[in-house]
């Protein structure tokens, strides 16, 4: 699914000082893995997860991303990878305030082309797996960091994406809401989905298939 | 995909009452300012374009040159002009002729008459049977081609056979109509629409121009080449150019025009004047009614461009300052696939709509603002919206709202999700230069009009504030429109010099404030010929109007020769000749007209016959009865509505069938000011548009800056700042801005404003205060727009504003 070859990331600040968030990273990981990826503030965790999930090129290396190299894509290209092969669940839920529950989920279908009926079983199949659809026209201000996020891993897996991408999914929620969401990411990846996930947390993590360590941009297997 | 766009655009539209409300009145002000212009300029546009064949139809216009003078342009010519044309070239299919009835110089007003019902008409002409086959009115009654051909035939407007006959057929009816040159029975031949508002010329009663045969006086002008006494309007064959017939002129006239008894002649030339161009284009001597401006045009279409420019630039800027929530969304949307191109269409769609509901907002604005406008401008316009208007429309509705979105778009689009979906933007980024540069553009074109509104009513006031040198206050002007009545000036004179309030009657031939007729003057025995502008007076004019006598004498009564033989004439004739002092120009021997001989009597002391937009003139002054049109009345200011009375009852006691018609002078000479001070005025309220419209802007922009400081405001406050020092921190910049948007417009305005001056033989200096008192103002506003943001934002607790994310 995932191979990476001495991946570099580094960023330029102002005035020739530059930062090295990723130093040379060699990685690999296979369809219905679990994976977690742990590391103190500022060790490169989220800056990995954004060049896996294309949001951000790597300076050097090479990710390969179901056997096809990702440097040479065009950004319209990368676009459509992310809509249709990634989800993306993140921390702060980042769900558009503005759409309802419903049409929070609908989106990437949405930009998929999809039907318009196939959209709305889809993602009313969704809401009602996650215990949401009685909630569908409800817009996010009006729910809980534990409601939100569960709407935004139905969107992140919306268009069936072989891999999901998760930066911190519990980070903002309390234990109970973590252990849901936890639970929810175990049923996914039981599915056949292959999870990435980036997380402080020891506990999250054991519930994953491999543990990885980012250390001053470096990646060490920790179990798995 | 496009309803989801319009559902999030309608959101955020709710969601962001405040700013949206901004936005949406700053564009619609914008559009409704550009709206009226736009119908403004279509009318103006518009001019004589609705008759069949228009592109084929000429006014012929003269010009007259005497030898080593400048060339004078008339529109008119002379009454042989049009039928020998007809006559001798086949390239002319219609050549017809338009008598107004002249007084003064002015088209009179003629009494006509149906039972006991007298109305008075300025727009009375005498017209050739062909009139309706170049102005091609539909007949409402009758036959239009043939109803001018016999003597004493009329034809009548609707609208002026309603307020006789009403909703009764007018053909066949007798008129009776009282010209100043007879006074007979008219029969009602037809009846046609209205002349539409968008001609150069209107009538209201058209007579047969063969009436005029049986008229004595009338009947020797018709046969003149050199009385330019009418007006004449040609239409070419087709396929036939201007400058073919153009070209066979000089031919023409040498053929037909008599010889004169001057040597050398003068420069006779015809031209053809497209009547499409006649409102826009001419300034001819007696143009029929008062013509638009050409450059009215550009000034208004760049009004209008600039106005909208600036609800533009409004628009980019509250808008991408709005980025900070939107940031995230295209974030999100980019991760869960959105191409940069959906979004820009996204954007643009919600442009687009709060584009299509300022249009909808700016036509209810027009609507309710437009009967101001016409009367502001002195127009008919209608919001008439024909199939061409609502394309217009919706084309300008696009282009707004794609050059108003389209930065807000690009840059929106323009977001990585790695940078923006973890971090907590408030406020702006990056954009901040081009918003800066935005806010100094329209603050710039603020003060600039600021500042040329206080110079143009610097410049009224200065033309106001002069002397003219002819003392205009509480002069009552009578016109006497009757050539008949002359011969009664004298009773007239004695009946209202008895009037106890009246301090002073005289007469003369044009009004004081109006264009005087340049005649010609033979000097040294014919060898010079020179044309100046006349005056015909009697002996009283210099005394009523306190004229000095800055050489010899006054033209003195009872003395026969005198009356025949004695000119006046004005400083700037001495100054023309050359003249050491105006002593050695008595006695110079004149031959006025070609007919009248004498020599001049005394010199005067410059005086403005005309107001301060036209520079003193050669003027020559006699006494002549005949030419009397206007009698001045001297009243005092005290009891001003018994002696008007007082001078009504002496009036009809002499002249019982005539109007007691009757302006004061100053008010006339008012009049002239009109044009400058609707210029002051339409600057002054693009001035005070662009400052609200730029206004809007900055208070949506103050409190984006205000939140997005919040944090920094919480600390500093937690420091020890003061509510004061956070104010003023929040309004320096915006404040700075302002200054800047002085610097810029100050010199832009200076040049412009001096060139517009150059106009003006008299003009006011360029004060450093309207510079000033622009920038002055145009800060305080920004600052009090500013400083209730900065305000707010400095009395937020330090505890929530550090808590803010």
């Amino acid at each position: 699914m995932i191979r990476i070859e001495k991946l570099e990331k580094v960023y330029a600040a102002a005035e020739s000082v530059q930062t090295t968030a990723l130093a040379g990273i060699d990685l690999e990981i296979r369809p219905g893995d679990f994976v977690s990826i742990m590391g103190p503030s500022g060790s490169g965790k989220s800056t990995l997860l954004n060049v896996l999930g294309l949001l951000d090129p790597p300076s050097a290396g090479e990710y390969f991303f179901e056997d096809q190299p990702t440097s040479r894509l065009s950004e319209r290209r990368r676009t459509e990878l992310r809509g249709r092969r990634m989800g993306f669940v993140f921390q702060n839920f980042n769900l558009v305030e503005e759409l309802t529950v419903f049409e929070n989920v609908e989106l990437p279908l949405l930009y998929g082309r999809v039907p318009a009926a196939e959209r709305r079983k889809r993602t009313e199949e969704l809401l009602e797996q996650v215990g949401m659809l009685h909630r569908r026209d409800h817009f996010p201000s009006q729910l809980s960091g534990g409601q939100q996020q569960r709407v935004a891993l139905c969107r992140a897996v919306a268009a069936r994406p072989p891999l999901i991408l998760a930066d911190e999914p519990t980070g903002n929620l309390d234990s109970v809401q973590g252990d849901e969401v936890m639970a929810l990411l175990k049923e996914l990846n039981g599915q056949g989905s292959t999870i990435v996930m980036v997380t402080h947390s020891l506990d999250c993590a054991r519930q994953s298939h491999r543990i990885l360590n980012l250390l001053d941009g470096r990646l060490t297997e920790v179990s798995g | 995909m496009l309803g989801h766009y319009l559902k999030i655009a309608a959101r955020h539209l709710v969601k962001h009452k405040g700013h949206s409300l901004i936005n949406v009145l700053g564009l619609t002000l914008g559009m409704a300012c550009c709206l009226l212009i736009l119908l403004f300029l279509r009318h103006e546009l518009s001019y004589d374009r609705s008759w069949a064949d228009m592109d084929r139809i000429y006014r012929v216009t003269e010009d007259w040159q005497l030898h080593g003078q400048e060339p004078d342009f008339w529109s008119t010519s002379p009454p042989r002009l049009a039928p020998t044309l007809k006559e001798d070239m086949p390239e002319i299919e219609e050549a017809v002729r338009l008598f107004p009835y002249f007084e003064g110089g002015l088209p009179g007003r003629v009494a006509v008459s149906y039972g006991t019902d007298k109305l008075f008409y300025d727009r009375f002409y005498w017209a050739d049977p062909g009139f309706f086959r170049i102005f091609t009115l539909p007949a409402v009654e009758g036959d239009a081609d043939t109803a001018l051909v016999e003597p004493n035939t009329v034809v009548l407007t609707a609208s002026t056979a309603r307020k006789y006959f009403g909703n009764e057929s007018a053909l066949g009816k007798v008129l009776r109509i009282d010209s100043g040159y007879s006074d007979e029975d008219y029969r009602v031949t037809a009846v046609v629409e209205d002349m539409p508002v968008n001609a150069h010329f209107h009538f209201e009663v058209l007579a047969s121009t063969s009436t005029l045969d049986h008229i004595k006086d009338q009947r020797v002008l018709l046969s003149s080449w050199y009385l330019a006494d009418c007006y004449t309007y040609i239409k070419l064959a087709k396929g036939v150019t201007p400058a073919s017939v153009e070209a066979k002129l000089p031919e023409f006239l040498k053929k037909h025009l008599p010889p004169v008894r001057v040597d050398p002649p003068p420069k006779v030339g015809f031209s053809l004047q497209p009547l499409t161009d006649i409102h826009l284009h001419s300034k001819l001597n007696y143009e029929m009614e008062v013509n638009g401006d050409m450059s009215y045009i550009y000034i208004f279409s760049a009004i209008g461009a600039l106005t909208l420019l600036i609800a533009c630039v409004n628009f980019m800027n509250l808008a991408t300052a709005r980025f900070a929530g939107r940031a995230r969304e295209v974030g999100v949307r980019k991760v869960v696939g959105a191409h940069r191109s959906q979004l820009i269409t996204q954007f643009l769609g919600e442009s687009l709509l709060l584009c299509i509901l300022a249009v909808v907002l700016a036509l209810v604005l027009v609507r309710l603002t437009l009967p101001a406008f016409n009367a502001f401008s002195g127009r008919e316009i209608a919001l008439q919206l024909d199939s061409t208007a609502w394309l217009g429309l919706l084309g300008l509705t696009l282009l707004v709202g794609l050059v108003a979105g389209s930065y807000p778009a690009l840059f929106l689009s323009r977001f990585r999700p790695a940078q923006v979906l973890k971090s907590s933007l408030v406020g702006g980024v990056g954009s901040g230069a081009f918003r800066k540069v935005l806010i100094v553009f329209q603050f710039a074109v603020s003060v600039g009009l600021l500042i040329g509104a206080g110079i143009i009513y610097d410049q009224l006031r200065y033309m106001r504030s002069q002397e003219l040198g002819i003392d205009i206050e509480e002069v009552v002007v009578l016109p006497i429109r009757d050539v008949r009545l002359r011969d009664t000036y004298v009773s007239l004179k004695e009946e209202i010099g008895r009037i106890p309030n009246v301090r002073g009657t005289t007469f003369s031939s044009l009004t004081v404030g109006r264009e005087l007729p340049q005649m010609a003057m033979w000097l040294d025995g014919g060898k010079v010929t020179e044309d100046f502008g006349t005056l015909i007076v009697d002996y009283d004019f210099v005394e009523l109007f306190d004229l000095p006598l800055v050489a010899g004498r006054n033209i003195a009564p009872g003395e026969d020769k005198d009356k025949d033989a004695a000119f006046l004439v004005n400083e700037a004739v001495v100054r023309h000749w050359g003249l050491s002092s105006p002593d050695q120009a008595l006695g110079r021997e004149v031959v006025w007209a070609g007919w009248k001989e004498g020599k001049i009597v005394g010199v005067v002391r410059d005086f403005h016959h005309r107001p301060l937009q036209f520079g003193y003139e050669p003027l020559i002054m006699h006494i002549r009865p005949l030419a009397f049109h206007f009698m001045y009345v001297r009243i005092a200011p005290e009891n001003r509505g018994e002696t008007l009375r007082s001078l009504e009852s002496a009036w009809r006691r002499i002249l019982p069938t005539k109007p007691f018609d009757y302006f004061f002078l100053d008010d006339e000479f008012e009049r002239y000011y009109r044009a400058e001070q609707r210029l002051a005025q339409l600057v002054g309220f693009f001035a005070v548009l662009a400052v609200s419209v730029a206004c809007l802007g900055l208070l949506g922009l103050a409190s984006f800056t205000a939140e997005k400081r919040t944090r920094e405001i919480g600390i500093r406050k937690v420091l020890g700042s003061s509510v004061s020092e956070v104010v003023l921190l929040l309004s320096r910049e915006l404040a700075l801005l302002v200054v800047v948007a002085n610097l810029i417009a100050w010199p832009v305005a200076y040049l412009l404003m001096k060139d517009w001056l150059q106009g003006f033989p008299y003009r006011t200096d360029i004060h450093i205060t309207n510079f000033v008192l622009g920038g002055l103002v145009a800060l305080v506003i920004a600052w009090l727009t500013v400083s209730y943001q900065a305000l707010k934002a400095a009395l937020v607790d330090p505890a929530e504003a550090l808590r803010y994310e």
